[in-house]
């Protein structure tokens, strides 16, 4: 996953202002890409997407992702109204005897002929103060 | 200087962000202080804040081991355990004296079972010798007011027969089957017994109806049988046997060659008036009767009166005989022997017709409130009886006599050595528990005697026989022989830790112990070591270093007082045998050391063991914080330093010692430095025996150098300040052991005569520094050395002195 949008913080604004939308997107990217525990001051910051991880892939896990999603960016970045939260499940069929990838250990890549790998595209549709934010995630599941 | 424990390091992250926030709103007036959890920028304050946090965590346990360092640079230790002390009670097959073999272990042993909160618990004996007689109990008894009370004795055989406490105290009847027997032998004895008869007639027709007179003849031999008979001076005043209401009187007058009567009580009968029960009657409205008051109507007048458990004096016994022959003057000149017989009732004590027939009573019952103890001897011997005898803590021992009864059952008149054994407080068996005092005694008899009768001076709680003082100190035997590789220290992992080594046996004796006990734990065997090459036994660690604590021997290290056992490379050192302890674990309840373990053909053979006393003074090895509290309370400096003991004297001397220099030196001053001793250059008597103490003294001895800066010490006050010095020390080591004692010499004030300017702080000690001739009070003028000066210093700086016409 990447994104190109810089860090800036509120602490360094001398007056209370709303903060802009390209702030707001660095947060709600901020909360969609931390799994909750991974900062211990914290635990509960962030979205439990990676859950979803090695489930089957069925309507039901797609109707979760999107419960996830939504509620994260509720709790986290109240600022943010999410209008539209869509999640797609694209399919990455394995080519049978093709080259096998080197990070995968010999067992499993022995597997992923009898299985499929699958990816969540995100597509949200936010509302800021500033108006419209769109945000496009790909998390692997 | 005094060392508190460093305060916590730890960095909390709340009062860290919180210092953010204030920093922030500080900077940033109106700004966001309560930042969104989401923001970056105070995700990173947050994370940092947590790594601080995290981090002191681990960081605040650094100066916890730093601090420990410090303390083993100090020669702060870690307390070991102590062992537990108590008595035990033992019966013993035959008598016997068990003797601790002083290079083995003792062949006895005792144990408290284990139980579901602890483990098994050793016992050992801590006396050399401890004589050991097959012996019981038989009875309690007070004298008190002139009477005799029965305080019961050991209601059981076996080992509960070598203890017995005083129950409440009931009458004694031993005395009411008393005779005095009158005999003579008469050329005419028909006459004479009709004389007799006529006489005893005239006495009883007087007021005399508590005497009860019995003539008898035997072909020539007439006897007299007297004996107080109290319910016939009620026969005699009612006839009918029972009582008519209101008062009672009755005779009650003495024989006319005396003025005793038998002190009687009105006995302690439930029909009888609750005011009238156990009280004396009153006297009569006419001379020579008594009167009991207000009795009730028909109760029977048969032991109504009951002797007062003491016997006829002998005056009163030698005036009834007086008077029968002052009636009839042809009986006066009769040759009577008299003697007296006591028929001892069951479960009466026997001792006293002992002590009547060998004339002893009267010695016996000098003094008022005396407990008897009568004591039956099972076998003869020589070895002496030890008693313990069980008193109020805090109490002081009452004197005790004690005397034999022999083979014939007279008790000698001759009181026999009783000598004090030790003292020592242990809590009883009650709940809560509380603290008695055992008193243990060693009483001497003679071979052939069947029974001791112990008179002690007071009441008691109890009295054990066989008893002797344990500590829970079991010896391990290792028997391993450890070679030494190099001369270096060299340390030796022993079996078992919680060792009892010299410096637990000094630590226990600081307990509130009496001298007694200090002298037998000192005398405790603890360790036994040989050197394989020589042979050469090593007795008690002495020479070599042990940590009692971690029961770690350290060989070619020096033992706490400084001596070194020097062992070579390539020599062996085989460990026999040690003691070690179970600390706290072995305080444990009375009665619960149950089982004795011996070799099968020791002497002698033990029966049967108890403890009627629980355990106490046991003590678990000190914990690294405990230790840290103990040495760095608040409000309790502790003195390392020079300059600490320095301003502990001063403050110790108080007012007495104002204005005196004080200066005290370590041995690593003294040893390290050149140094040496006023007055010079020749040495005076005082400054040679300081410096052949200064030889000798190690690591643990601080040199004291104090007195008047401007004149010497006078010897009183010098004596005065070494008391008290030595009294503060004594106190500080029981905290702080690295100092155990204080040479304290007299301080010389020296007076510089130079020209030229000096700049050192005075007083100054150091030679080097203040070149010039000094001179001190007693006149003497020195060039000072180029050295440190251990008890003098210069304390004044004077110009030269000028020779008359030298300025010409």
């Amino acid at each position: 996953m990447r994104y190109s949008s810089s860090l800036s913080t509120a602490l360094s604004r001398p007056l209370r202002r709303p903060a802009t939308n390209e702030e707001l997107v660095a947060r709600v990217r901020l909360v969609l890409e931390t799994p909750p525990g991974h900062m211990p001051w914290l635990p509960e910051l962030g979205c439990a997407l990676d859950r979803l991880a090695g489930e089957p892939m069925t309507e039901a896990a797609v109707e979760r992702a999107s419960e996830l999603v939504t509620s994260a960016i509720g709790r986290w970045v109240p600022e943010v109204q999410v209008v539209r939260c869509d999640v797609r499940l694209r399919m990455d069929h394995v080519v049978p005897g093709g080259s096998r990838d080197q990070n995968l250990p010999i067992a499993e890549a022995s597997l992923l002929p009898f299985s499929a790998q699958g990816t969540l595209d995100i597509e949200l549709e936010l509302r800021g103060p500033d108006g419209p934010l769109v945000l496009d995630l790909n998390l692997p599941t | 200087m005094r060392l508190s424990p460093p305060p916590s390091l730890k960095l909390d992250r709340a009062a860290l962000l919180q210092e953010v926030r204030e920093r922030l709103s500080r900077r940033l007036p109106g700004g966001n202080v309560e930042p969104d959890p989401t923001d970056p920028g105070w995700l990173i304050l947050e994370e940092s804040a947590w790594i601080a946090e995290t981090l002191s965590l681990r960081l605040d346990a650094w100066p916890f081991a730093a601090l420990r360092q410090l303390l083993h640079l100090m020669g702060g230790q870690l307390r070991p355990a102590h062992p537990s002390l108590t008595v035990l009670v033992t019966q013993p097959g035959h008598s016997g004296t068990m003797t601790l073999p002083p290079d083995r272990p003792a062949p006895w042993r005792f144990f408290a079972g284990q139980t579901e909160v602890r483990d098994l618990v050793e016992f050992c004996p801590v006396e050399p010798s401890v004589s050991l007689r097959a012996a019981h109990i038989e009875n309690l008894c007070l004298w008190k007011n002139g009477e005799l009370w029965k305080l019961g004795g050991p209601t059981e055989e076996g080992i509960a027969a070598l203890t017995a406490s005083p129950s409440a105290p009931e009458r004694a009847a031993v005395f009411d089957r008393e005779r005095i027997e009158f005999t003579g032998v008469s050329t005419t004895p028909e006459d004479t017994f009709k004389r007799l008869e006529a006489a005893v007639k005239e006495i009883h027709a007087r007021k005399v109806d508590w005497l009860h007179l019995e003539p008898e003849r035997d072909e020539n031999r007439i006897r007299l049988t007297a004996w107080i008979e109290p319910d016939q001076a009620l026969r005699n005043a009612i006839p009918d046997g029972l009582t008519p209401g209101g008062d009672v009187e009755f005779e009650w007058a003495p024989v006319d060659e005396s003025t005793w009567v038998p002190p009687v009580r009105v006995a302690d009968r439930p029909d009888l008036p609750s005011e009238w029960r156990g009280q004396q009657p009153m006297a009569g409205r006419s001379e020579g009767t008594l009167r009991i008051p207000n009795l009730p109507a028909k109760l029977s007048i048969e032991g109504l009166l009951t002797r007062v458990a003491a016997p006829m004096p002998g005056h009163a016994a030698e005036a009834i005989w007086k008077t029968v022959a002052a009636i009839d003057g042809d009986l006066s000149r009769l040759s009577v022997r008299a003697s007296r017989s006591v028929d001892v009732p069951d479960g009466e004590p026997s001792w006293p017709v002992a002590a009547l027939r060998g004339g002893s009573w009267n010695t016996l019952v000098q003094r008022d409130r005396t407990t008897f103890v009568q004591v039956r001897l099972e076998d003869t011997g020589t070895g002496r009886l030890r008693v313990a005898l069980v008193l109020p803590a805090m109490s002081k021992p009452p004197p005790v006599r004690a005397y034999a009864i022999d083979a014939a059952g007279v008790l000698l008149a001759a009181a026999q050595q009783v000598e004090s054994a030790w003292s020592i407080s242990l809590p009883d068996g009650a709940t809560p528990p509380r603290l008695e005092l055992i008193h243990a005694l060693d009483v001497n008899v003679p071979p052939d005697a069947r029974g001791v009768v112990l008179a002690i001076e007071g009441d008691i709680r109890g009295i054990w026989l066989n008893s002797f003082l344990v500590a829970n100190a079991p010896v391990v035997t290792d028997g391993r022989s450890v070679a030494v590789r190099s001369s270096v220290p060299e340390p030796v992992s022993l079996l078992f830790q919680d060792l009892v080594s010299p410096e637990v046996v000094e630590q226990l004796s600081g307990q509130p112990l009496s001298p007694g006990v200090r002298q037998l734990l000192k005398r405790l065997p603890l360790a036994h070591f040989t050197l394989e090459s020589t042979g050469e036994r090593i007795k008690d660690y002495k020479g070599l270093a042990v940590d009692a604590s971690l029961g770690e021997l350290t060989l070619n290290a020096p033992d706490p007082s400084g001596e070194l056992h020097n062992i070579q490379p390539g020599d062996s050192v085989t460990v026999h045998w040690y003691r070690r302890t179970q600390g706290v674990i072995a305080d444990v309840e009375s009665g619960a050391v149950a089982y004795v373990e011996h070799p099968p053909r020791v002497s002698p053979a033990l029966v049967a063991v108890t403890n009627p006393v629980g355990a106490f003074y046991g003590q678990d090895r000190e914990t690294e914080q405990q230790c840290m509290e103990r040495l760095f309370t608040r409000g309790s400096a502790v003195p390392v330093l020079a300059a600490d003991w320095e301003h502990a004297i001063r403050q110790h001397l108080g007012a007495r010692a104002g204005g005196w220099v004080v200066r005290v030196w370590t041995h690593a001053e003294r040893t390290l430095v050149p140094h040496a001793l006023w007055p010079l250059p020749d040495a005076d008597e005082d400054a040679l025996e300081l410096e052949a103490q200064l030889q000798t003294a190690g690591p643990d001895c601080i040199l004291v150098a104090l007195g008047p800066d401007q004149a010497l010490l006078v010897e009183a006050e010098l004596t005065w300040a070494r008391h008290a010095i030595s009294a503060l020390v004594q106190q500080v080591r029981r905290r702080f052991p690295a100092i155990r004692d204080a040479i304290v010499t007299r301080f010389w004030p020296l007076t510089l005569r130079t020209d030229g300017t000096v700049e050192e702080l005075l007083p100054c000690f150091d030679g080097h520094l203040l070149p010039g001739m000094a001179e001190d009070p007693q006149g003497r003028e020195v060039q000072l050395p180029g050295a440190l000066l251990l008890n003098a210093a210069v304390v004044q700086v004077l110009p030269k002195r000028r020779q008359l016409g030298a300025a010409v």
